[in-house]
This record gives C-alpha cells, structure tokens and sequence, in this order.
C-alpha cells in the first residue's frame, strides 16, 4: 500500500497556497501527523486496516491539528483524495459534497467520513 | 519396438516395463525384445509365466539393470535350447549382445549345463535364478553403503562384516515371493539408512532375524561384528518375544487392540528406558514398512504368499515416533484402498501440474528475498541478519502428507474435492544455519512480509509451531493455492524427518525414572516453590510453569539475586523470582499486560510455554494486505494531487476553505 511521505504532502500545501515557505521547522510535525494513520496495535495488527481508513485519519489529523501556516483545510482534502488515488481508490461526481467530508473530518468522524468516500467510489 | 500380442495386458510384464523406463530408458527396446524372443523360444506358457513373475519380482524389489532382466529372461533359453552369442547377435546390436551375453554365462558359473530329467532341469534353473538375483543383492548393498558414506559416515567396516555374515547365514535361502532372503534384510537397512540411523543399527538390520532363521546365535553376530552389533541384535530378538507375547493374549482375549494395557505399557516404559530396545524397534518399524511397499507395488489381485506382518503401529504412536509411524498408516491405507489411493495420487499430480507456474514464482521469491545476497539475508527486503545461511528446499510431498490431509480433511476420500485450497500444494523449508540465528531471521520473516508487498500478496492464513520447534506458516497466494512454509533449523529439520534420534528423548519422556537422571533440573521461586524443568530450560520456561499468563507477562528475572536475560539458561538449584508487567484494572482483578515475542519460541524448552506462545501469536497475529506500506514516489504522488486540485478548482465550496 501506498504513502504519502512529509516532502509530498507539504509539496500539496505548497501548490494549494502558491508559497515556498522554509518547511525545516514543520517536517517533525508533519512526519508525526503522517504516521498516525500507520499506528500498531500491539506487536503486528495495524489499528486502520483499510486505505480509506488511513486516508480520513490523516485528513482528519491534518485538519485539527493544523501544521501549516495557510490552507490546512484544502489541504487535508486534497491529501486524502491524493492517498486515496495512490492507493486505487478512485472518486467520482463528489466534488458539490466537499464540505461534508470536511465536516466530517473537523469532527473525528472515522466511520461518517468513510462512508462519504464509499459513497462516491466509482464501482 | 512393441511387445507380441501375448504379453499385451499382462500387469507383470507392464510393471517391468513402468520399473526399466524409470531406470534404464535407453535399454528398455532391449528389454521388449528379449520379452517377444521368450515368447517365441519357449514351447510351454508356465515357462514364460515363470521367467516374467522372476523378473517381476526382481524389480520390485530394487532398480535392476536391463542385463539382470534380460539373463533372468532369456537363461533358460540358453541352457535347453542353446541360445547362444549368435543368436544374441541376431537379437541385439552387436556390442549389446556380447554384454548381455556374457552376463547371462557368468551366472551359470560352477554349474553343470547336462541336466537330462525335468527335476535336474527345474533345479538348475532354480541355482541360475538365485546366483542373478545374488548379484542384484550385491548392488543393493553397494547403494547401501553410498547412502551411508553420503551421510558422513567413513567407517563402515562393521557393515561389511555383517553383510558377509548375512550372506553366510542366508546361502541358498529364499524369501516369501522366491527372491533370495538376503535382499529383505538389505532393504530393510537401507529405509534405516536413509533414515540416518547409526551405522550400527544399520548393521544389526542386516541381521535382525538370523538367530530366528538360521543356525546363527548371537555370540556369533559378537565376535564377527562387534558387541553393539550383538546387542541390537538380541535387543531386537527381545522386541519381537515381548510383542508377540502381547499380541497372542491379545488374540486369545479375543479383543481388537491391546486389552492387555499393562503388558503393553511395561513394554512402553522399557523402550523408554532402554535405547537398545527403541533401536530395536526401528529395525521392527522398518521391517513393516518394507513388507507393506511389496503389498503396496504388487498389482491388483496378483497372487501373493506376502503377509504384512505385526502391526507395531500402537506402539510407535504411543512412543510419539511420528516419522515411522506416520509412513506406515500411509503405506496401511495404501495397501487397502488401492483404488483410491490411484484416484488421489493422478489428481494430486494434476494440481501440481497445474499449480506449477504459481509454485515456481513462489519458490522465486523466497530466493530472491533469503537467498544469494552479498549484504546478508534478507537484504532485498530492506533490513538483513549478517552471517546467516538459508536454503529453501522445496517438498511435494504427495505420497504422505496429501493423502493424510485428505483423509482427515474430507473424511471419505473423494478426489473431485482435493483442490489447491484445501490441501498444501508443497512444503518449502527454509533451513536457517546457524541455529541461534532462527529467531533472527524469524523477525526478519515477518517484518518483511510487514513491509514488502511482493510477499504480502501471499497472505499468511494461519501459523504454528509444530512438535519439533519448526516454524509453520499457511501461506495463500493470490490464486488462492496453499503452501506450507516451515522455518527451522537443520537439527530441527532432521528431528522432523526422522521423529526422535536415538539417546535423545524427548521431555515429555523425561517423567519416566529411568530416562529421568540427569536430564531434569530442579529451580525454586521466591516462595520457596519447586519446579522441574526438562535440561535447557531457561527462565522463560519458570514463568510459563507458573502460570501461561504469567509467562507471556514476563519483562524481566532475577536468578540467585541478580538480573538474568530471559532467555538465560537455568541450572539445577537456581533461585528465580519472574517479574510479570500487571496492573489492577479496578482495583480489585489482577491483569497482565502482555509482552511475548513470536521468537521467544525458540529459546523455551517445555511443550507448556511453546503452546501458549503458540496460542497468543495465533490469537494476536495478525496481517493483511494493507499490512506492506511503501513511499510513493514523488511522480506517482505529483500526478494523483494535481489530478484532485484540477477537479476541485473552481468549486465554490473548496475555494472558501482555510
């Protein structure tokens, strides 16, 4: 399964704000936020088994805990349907419900933002 | 070249022809040929008959070569028709024919060719018949001893001296289907020798029922061998009595399996206590099997005076040697289900036939993976264990293992259902050398299949470890075909093969007083509490006895007051105090925070703390496809992120956002 690393994901913010800012000082933080979604139970198991699981954790991470200066929101949008693409899992006609997933995402909602992906899934 | 109407059909001759394209290819046209020529010499049927059982029997019993079959065919031709090189010359090619020829006259050596009665005639070819088959035995032993010299072992002087023994004692004797009596006991000491028993009991085989059938004694087999060579003998001789004993009152009671419990588990716990005897019994459990493989080769309905012998499978299981015991419920099921076993076997190879590019690729990637690198293995993978050797070998094991998973499996055999994902199409084991680097490379082994995707698709559907320390993991590939994949030790790896090695039992034997000395070791708690431990026990191995929760809970130790490893090996005496990691949840409940590791199974000694392991990896161990994680790269990551801004640029919603 593909993952997004610090440098791509500040690379999205970068795009989205048309700023290059110095990114040294926010890498830790956005490594820290970039592993949430990879968290193990235990020895082996994975606590979020699935891609679309870990993409809403780090959406949902990257909206509250806010590491950019600028753009956190657009941000995390545009990284969990970048994760989700990487990883397959293609989208279709979502783009008018954005702010619902948004929703979703300022609320921790795992299990409400899942379904709005499962919801625009293209079968 | 095709064989005279007559023969066609005939299971005997069919046999021969199956056996020489195995072995000899080339020559088989010879073989056919010699076949038609004794159809044509050869006025009478009973002769022809006669000549093809001979033959029959000859390669049942071992690879013989084309000339063995052909002067075993074609020598009474030679003696009362006078066939001579001429006539070979006409029959065979010209460098051929003085081979064969020659061969077939050597067998005649010392023996009178004027012979006017049909009994003189029936008793000439009766000595011709024996000195061939003289001569195959002599290959037989020849191979014996190259599979001995091939196992490391130089010295083999005691063999010989048996074999010349056996050979004295067996001089002019035939067996139950008329082969010399010398080529059972060959054959039972090879299934030993392969087995990699010591030379001396492989000596004792070649010996095992001379006192019973001959004049031979025991103080003979001492002073011509040597005095382990005696012993095993007797011992095996001592076997026999006591078994028969058991199984005549047994028979007399009228019961099918030992009523007599207390006779069988006197002769159990003196096995136990006497490696001469359990010695003994492989030669014994050896000598079944031999008897049920002529059962097993010989076709259906052919007639047989071969009788299967005593059935030792009881106590074999009883001992827990699994490796005998397992291949002659095999062979048992074998020999009675024929029909079936034929069904199972065709469809077991179709599926390996079918499953061959599947089976290959996987083979492939444990190569890539484990095998063949300079920076240590597992370097592919991206993480590596320095100075360690892995070889994988690759089993298909369809005489065994099939067949018991489908009896088990399936209850009533029905071959239509065996398919790749229900029965393990091939074993791989991956032998890991040296042996305190298995725990190693076992890590190595799951962090990788955590990391990689290439080995993820093959997802691990369960996990054991098996009685001999090995561990067993179920892989299933994207095609759904299931393989086993067994990472031991080579100790481990021969453990497996054979059951248990003479002089070292097991510890669950160690309960029985005599096998007990010196073999257990006593450690006391902080309570003063004793526990017996197996020798080799190491501190893992007190928690478990306290209590499986304990053992998984364990962090640390103190033996005799100072801080010990946990994997440190105990001796007798030691004072141990287990620190497990608990807490109250409550208040009140005593919970134990668990802190195993899949590799502790390595270093415990008891079957309790291997089974508990065992049970919580198999509980907590978990991976799925979404387990392997790699990096993006930066052109796949670039493409799929200005694909979404493209989408949403312009969409009000999105452009409000912070």
């Amino acid at each position: 399964m593909n993952k997004l690393t610090a440098r791509q994901l500040l690379r999205i913010n970068q795009k989205l704000t048309n700023e290059e800012s110095d990114v040294s000082e926010m890498l830790d933080q956005i490594e820290e936020i970039l592993r949430l979604p990879y968290q193990q139970d235990g020895k082996f198991a994975y606590v979020y088994k699935n891609a679309i699981d870990r993409a809403c954790v780090l959406g949902s991470s990257i909206v509250r805990l806010r590491p950019f200066e600028k753009k956190n929101s657009q941000t995390a949008v545009v990284a969990v349907l970048t994760l989700l693409e990487l990883n397959d899992v293609v989208l279709e006609r979502y783009e008018n419900n954005i702010t619902e997933l948004l929703s979703f995402l300022e609320e921790g909602d795992l299990l409400g933002s899942s379904r709005w992906v499962k919801r625009y899934q293209s079968k | 070249m095709k064989l005279c109407e007559q023969l066609q059909g005939n299971t005997q001759v069919q046999a021969i022809m199956a056996k020489m394209t195995r072995t000899s290819k080339k020559q088989v046209g010879d073989v056919i040929w010699a076949l038609n020529k004794l159809v044509e010499t050869s006025p009478r049927a009973q002769t022809v008959e006669q000549r093809i059982g001979k033959a029959y029997v000859m390669c049942i019993y071992t690879d013989p070569l084309a000339e063995d079959v052909i002067a075993m065919l074609l020598h009474v031709a030679h003696s009362n028709f006078k066939a001579s090189l001429k006539h070979f010359e006409e029959w065979f090619y010209k460098g051929k024919a003085q081979k064969y020829f020659q061969w077939m006259v050597d067998a005649f050596h010392g023996i009178s060719y004027d012979a006017r009665t049909e009994k003189q005639k029936e008793k000439r070819t009766a000595v011709v018949d024996y000195n061939i088959m003289k001569r195959v035995c002599d290959r037989m032993y020849e191979s014996l001893v190259r599979t001995i010299k091939s196992k490391g072992i130089k010295d083999t002087t005691y063999l010989l001296a048996a074999y010349n023994l056996a050979q004295k004692a067996y001089e002019g004797r035939l067996g139950e289907m008329g082969e010399p009596r010398l080529a059972y006991p060959i054959s039972v000491a090879s299934i030993l020798a392969g087995a990699e028993m010591d030379v001396s009991v492989v000596a004792a085989a070649l010996l095992y029922d001379i006192t019973n059938l001959t004049d031979c004694t025991i103080a003979d087999v001492e002073s011509k061998c040597n005095l382990h060579v005696a012993n095993y003998v007797e011992a095996t001789v001592r076997l026999h009595r006591s078994f028969e004993a058991i199984h005549h009152r047994a028979e007399e009671s009228d019961h099918p399996i030992y009523p007599d419990a207390k006779g069988f588990q006197d002769l159990v716990r003196a096995i136990r206590g006497d490696a001469k005897l359990l010695s003994a019994l492989y030669i014994k459990a050896a000598d079944r099997i031999h008897r049920l493989r002529l059962l097993c080769l010989l076709p259906d309905g052919a007639p047989s005076s071969l009788s299967a012998g005593p059935d030792y499978l009881p106590l074999l299981k009883k001992l827990h040697l699994n490796y005998f015991a397992s291949v002659i419920e095999d062979l048992e099921w074998r020999a009675s289900n024929p029909g079936y076993y034929r069904a199972i076997t065709e469809r077991y190879e179709d599926l390996l036939k079918r499953n061959a590019p599947y089976i290959a690729s996987t083979h492939e990637d444990l190569r890539n993976c484990f095998v063949h690198h300079t920076e240590g293995v597992g370097s592919s993978v991206g993480m590596s264990v320095e100075n360690v050797d892995v070889n994988i070998f690759e089993y298909h094991y369809l005489s065994l293992e099939v067949q018991n998973l489908a009896k088990e499996s399936i209850g009533l055999v029905r071959p239509e259902k065996i398919n790749e994902s229900s029965v393990p199409l091939c074993d791989f084991d991956l032998v890991v050398e040296p042996a305190e680097k298995v725990s190693a490379f076992l890590s190595l082994f799951v962090k990788s299949y955590l990391n990689r995707y290439h080995l993820t698709r093959r997802t691990i559907v369960d996990y054991s470890v098996d009685g001999y320390g090995r561990f067993v993991f179920v892989i299933q590939d994207a095609q759904g075909c299931i393989f086993r994949l067994c990472i031991s030790s080579q100790a481990n790896r021969d453990l497996c093969r054979i059951g248990y090695r003479q002089h070292a039992l097991p510890a669950r034997q160690t309960k029985e007083p005599s096998a007990s000395v010196g073999v257990t070791i006593d450690v006391y708690l902080r309570n003063g509490k004793r526990i017996s431990l197996p020798k080799g026990a190491c501190v893992l191995d007190v928690a478990f006895a306290i209590h499986p929760e304990v053992g998984l809970a364990t962090k640390g130790a103190t033996v005799n007051g100072h801080q010990a490893n946990l994997y440190d090996k105990l001796r007798d005496g030691d004072r141990v105090v287990i620190d497990a990691d608990t807490y109250r949840k409550d208040g009140l409940t005593k919970s134990f925070v668990p802190h195993v590791k899949i590799n502790w199974v390595v270093f415990v000694a008891t079957d309790k703390a291997r089974r508990a392991i065992a049970k919580w990896c198999h509980d907590n161990y978990e991976v799925d496809d979404s387990a392997g994680d790699v990096e993006a790269s930066d052109a796949a990551a670039n493409s799929a992120m200005d694909s979404a801004i493209a989408a949403l640029k312009g969409v009000w919603d999105f452009e409000q956002l912070e």
